[in-house]
This record gives C-alpha cells, structure tokens and sequence, in this order.
C-alpha cells in the first residue's frame, strides 16, 4: 500500500517489480539462475545433513569420542559460517563445487551438534534393552539411539534449512556471478533495482516453499513421531 | 503344559556390595547379600522404596557389576549382559520402542540371534496370543493402553524363551484392576515356560501372591531382613488365595518384618 505510488528509485512500487519480473523471468534465467541455487541449496543440505547425522551419531554415541572432538567441533562451530565461505573458495575457488561445499559446512555444525547431544542422551533404559537383547555399538547407535534422537534431528534439520538459504545467497553473492544470490547483487550494483527486488522476492518464496516442504516430508519420514506425540 | 524342554537358570548372589561414587563421597547401597534361586522358582525380593531393589536386579541381570562379591548363573559367573534373560520394568514406556509396531518390538530381541525367519514368526505369533495381543500385532505402542503396552514388554521379555525372567516393579504402572490380571497372566506364563523368576516389588500382598519364596532388602546400606517360603498351594486364584488364612498370616509376617 505504502509502495504502491513510489517513486523513491530504492523501493519500486510492486507493480514495477512485477512488470520487473516478467520481463526477466525468462526461461534462460529460471533455468540458470533458479537451478544453479538450487543445486547449491539441497546439494549442500542433503550432503550436511547426512553427514551432520553420521558424525553426530558415531560422535555422541561414544564417550571418548565426545571428548576429543567436542573442543575442535566446538571451535570450528563457533567461526560464523559467512566467515568459512571465503576459506572453502580459496580451497575450492569459485564453482558449484565450492558454493555446495560452504552450504554443507554450514548445515552439518547445527546438525551435528544437535544429533551429538540427543544421540548421548539416550533413555538408559532404552540402552539397557539392547545391551540385554546383545547389541552392538553399530546395532546400538543406528537401531536404537538415532531413532529414539528422531524429534530433536528433526528441529535441527528445520533450522538448518534457513542456514542453508542463508550460506547458498552469500556464496553466490561472494564472485560465483550464478544463482540468485548473484543476481540480486549484479542487479543492485547495476542499478537495476526492480530486478534486485525480483531476486529478493523469489527467494523470500523460496525460503517459505522449502520450509513447507520440510515439514511435509518430515511427517513422511517420521509419521510415528508427530503421531505418538500427537502433534499436528 | 511346558513349553521346551529347557529349564530355568540356577542363579547364586555371593556376597555382593554395591556402591555407587557420589562426587566424591562413596555410598554403599547394597552389603554383603546372599541368596540363591533354585531352577525355575519364583522370588520375590520385596522392600519399601528405594532401598536397592531394581540395583539388586541390575547386577543380577549383569546389566552393572557389583564392587564385591559375585553373580553366579548355572555356575558361571556374570560379568556382563548375561543371554537367555528376559527383564521387564515398571515403566513400558521407556522400554519399548515407539517407532515400531507391537510385532515388530516383540521382534526385537531375535536381531543379535541367530534365528530363521520362519521360526521368528512362528514364536511372535505364539507369544503374541499366549499374552492376548495377537490383534494388535501392526499397532505401535502408544496406541495401546498402560496395561496393554506392558503386555507387550512381557511378550518381548519371553519371545525369545529366556531362562530367567527379571521382574522390576512390572505391575507398578498400570491401574488396580490391571494389575491383578497381569499377575495372573505373569504367573501362568512362567509355569508354562518353566522359568526361573525373580520379581521386586514393595507390594507385599503380590509378593507373597505371586511368589515360593520371599526375601527382603532393608537397612541402609540394604541387607537381607527375612526370608520364607510361600507354602500356599499353586495354582493360586486372586480371590481364594488372597482369602486363605495363611495368606493373611504371610502378609502380616512381611509387613512388621519390612518395618522393623
């Protein structure tokens, strides 16, 4: 409403934006930009998270373990995940290589740190049941511990989602010249401000379809969980 | 009927203490306790709260391991995890798993063994109806009632044909009326199975209910107060045998013994 007459050049009115939009909604650019970020986005989630879970489980299941790796997890955690994206390009350079591994390093601390902790403390009677039933530690940890570990993995995968947006529009941002975070910021540097507002619109939409999705697919994976705790 | 032609465990308690590390002050819950269960009787092992009875059955079950002395089950000595135990505690819902069904908790116990598939099916399926839960099979535990979710943990601690059964406080959780047909059911189960059974509890109408022989833990640190056999004839029946004189006399004997 506010915007709808604007004319201050930084907050185009909507209908700018979305004549804006048409415009540069092209197939070329979708199938660019959109699939580039894309790329990034979940193949950086999916490769953190799996691996954010593993180490969490093999880590917290095992209390020498927790031990030595709690101080360098702790450390390595707590440098800003912005901060590691200029590192793993420097390693990396600046390819879609570099852009999903800085969103997998910054899904995987969260992750982990989440599953470390539910995985250590798993119900001592749960732990007693399969030590009497005669499971091992990999029985223990994968039958036992990661499942009873379901609620809490799951908030840190929703929150990780964001972290990941978040890392995938700064890599893209930092020189990569694809994906919307590049956008956004070649069309504000370019003084094409209706555009930038397209790319920041976009992946306000994004943000919101993943985060439904997320919850969608949790209740697939864990219909148990929501169900037992009667949550809808 | 008897079902295998197994026999229950022998177990033997050698004078075990058991301590447990405070910061830095050590407290001694358990001292110098003595006891033997023959195969396939039934113990109770009764005491007011607290006292050190679920530790006592933890270092049976060689769950723990006691600072003194030993556990002997058929003459050899426990010093972990012993295989052919059944155990069940009071609280169903931590010991069950709540994302796999009735059947497949029930199956749980199978994983770390070598069985055939078709065998497996065969001892679910039998348990499942000897505990009456056959229609419930594909339902997950917190779909099922207090009582019932116990009857699940009891199926689980017998599927495998366990030579002694461990029973922790196992009817504490589920309403009066329950309770009463989980003893029974708990009691028919173990002479069909013919298994060697020690129960805690601190109830002391089910211990001498359900049990041939009765002990108790007291004192701090706990050590044996009594110990009596339970000459009430089996099978027992809830009403006539809790209605028997020598019932009541049992349960005053146990009363003024746990308060003294």
């Amino acid at each position: 409403m506010l915007l709808q007459n604007s004319t201050n050049p930084y907050f185009p009115a909507p209908s700018e934006i979305f004549t804006s939009a048409r415009s540069t909604l092209t197939w070329d650019w979708v199938s660019t930009s959109l699939k580039s970020s894309l790329t990034t986005l979940l193949g950086g989630y999916f490769i953190g998270a799996i691996l954010g879970i593993l180490l969490g489980a093999v880590i917290g299941s095992q209390e020498f373990l927790r031990a030595v790796f709690t101080p360098i997890t702790n450390f390595i955690r707590s440098i800003p995940a912005v901060a590691k994206v200029p590192v793993i390009m420097a390693l990396l350079g600046i390819g879609t290589a570099s852009r999903i591994c800085s969103v997998s390093v910054a899904v995987l601390f969260p992750v982990l740190m989440v599953t470390l902790r539910a995985v250590a403390t798993t119900d001592e009677q749960l732990l007693d049941n399969a030590r009497l039933m005669g499971y091992g530690t990999y029985r223990t940890i994968f039958s036992v511990r990661l499942p009873a570990a379901t609620g809490q993995i799951l908030a840190g995968l929703q929150a990780a989602v964001q972290v990941a947006l978040f890392i995938m529009v700064i890599s893209e941002m930092l020189g990569s010249g694809i994906g919307l975070g590049a956008f956004v910021i070649h069309s504000q540097q370019t003084f094409m401000i209706e555009d930038m507002w397209t790319g920041i619109l976009i992946l306000g939409a994004l943000g919101l379809f993943l985060n439904e999705a997320f919850l969608i697919l949790e209740r697939r994976i864990a219909p148990w969980y929501f169900k037992s705790k009667e949550i809808r | 009927m008897k079902i295998g032609s197994i026999s229950g465990y022998e177990v033997r308690v050698n004078g075990i203490s058991m301590s447990f590390l405070n910061s830095d002050s050590e407290k001694v819950v358990l001292h110098d306790i003595s006891f033997a269960v023959a195969s396939g009787e039934v113990l109770a092992i009764c005491g007011l709260s607290g006292v050190g009875k679920s530790t006592l059955l933890k270092l049976i079950s060689g769950l723990s391991l006691p600072t003194a002395g030993q556990v002997q089950i058929d003459s050899v000595v426990v010093n972990g995890p012993h295989p052919g135990l059944g155990f069940v505690t009071q609280d169903y819902s931590r010991s069950l798993f709540p994302w796999l069904t009735v059947a497949r908790n029930v199956a749980l116990p199978f994983k770390a063994l070598n069985v055939s598939q078709e065998e497996k099916a065969a001892k679910i399926k039998q348990v499942l109806i000897s505990v009456g839960l056959e229609d419930s099979s594909h339902l997950f535990p917190w779909q099922l009632s207090g009582g019932m979710q116990q009857r699940v943990a009891i199926a689980r601690a017998l599927v495998t044909q366990p030579r002694l059964l461990l029973l922790d406080e196992p009817f504490a959780s589920v309403d009066a009326h329950v309770r009463l047909e989980l003893e029974d059911l708990i009691a028919r189960l173990v002479d069909e199975h013919a298994v060697t059974t020690i129960l805690v509890t601190h109830d002391i109408d089910e211990a001498i209910y359900m049990a041939d022989r009765v002990i108790t833990l007291s004192g701090s640190p706990a050590g044996i107060g009594m110990e009596f056999d339970v000459d009430l004839p089996r099978p027992r029946e809830q009403i006539i045998s809790r209605a028997e004189a020598r019932f009541s006399q049992l349960r005053t004997d146990l009363y003024l013994g746990l308060r003294k």
